[in-house]
């Protein structure tokens, strides 16, 4: 077994999971979150083109739009599978007595994140008004994004805990 | 306008792939896999 994953296992594992489920799910999460986090990157950039902010000659804000609606309708179920994972997976007390801030930050921001989402899908599926807020809650997305990310991936991907 | 979508969308796609490849070979997935309940590698990898 990879030592950054190995680290992490017998603390959860005596939880009532087998190492070997905790690893997976473990790996698994790492993944999705990277995924998540380039993806929304990309959705980032793509907005800057639909919005008019950025002009590539090779990219149309329409065609810009399109591909972050498609792309955010396909990031929403992935995120929603990494949280039920997160949730089924680990057992949120003890990993934050264990491991303090860190966990507590990643907490606090997926949770943070999820509340962003919903509110973001119902700002599309209005409408109206309510399109105005979609920058900042777009933007908003990002940074929790980044932060649930960054208080998890680089801890297992850098070899520490 | 079509291939514009197409080609922002091919883009996402390699973008997730790379970031799916450069991953799981830093975590050696495949050895993560391979772990059973006691938490040993069946096979490879950096295991003790």
């Amino acid at each position: 077994m990879d030592q950054r994953v190995a680290r992490y296992v017998p603390r959860v594992a005596q939880h009532g999971r087998g190492a070997a489920d905790i690893a997976v799910i473990t790996a698994i999460k790492l993944v999705l979150t990277s995924v998540l986090l380039v993806s929304e990157t990309y959705q980032v950039a793509l907005m800057l083109v639909g919005y008019g902010k950025v002009r590539p000659p090779l990219l149309g804000a329409e065609a810009a739009s399109r591909a972050h609606r498609a792309i955010g309708d396909t990031a929403v179920p992935i995120t929603v599978v990494v949280a039920v994972l997160c949730l089924s997976g680990y057992e949120i007390g003890d990993a934050i007595e264990h491991a303090g801030t860190r966990v507590a930050v990643h907490v606090v921001a997926a949770s943070l994140l999820l509340v962003a989402l919903v509110l973001k899908i119902i700002a599309v599926r209005v409408g109206g008004r309510t399109s105005r807020l979609l920058p900042v809650l777009g933007s908003t997305l990002f940074v929790l994004f980044a932060l649930t990310f960054a208080s998890t991936v680089p801890f297992f991907l850098g070899g520490n805990q | 306008m079509r291939y514009q979508l197409i080609g922002s969308l091919l883009v996402a796609v390699m973008l997730v792939l790379g970031t799916v490849g450069v991953v799981s070979a830093t975590l050696n997935l495949s050895a993560v896999c391979a772990v059973d309940d006691e938490g040993h590698s069946s096979g490879g990898g950096d295991d003790d």
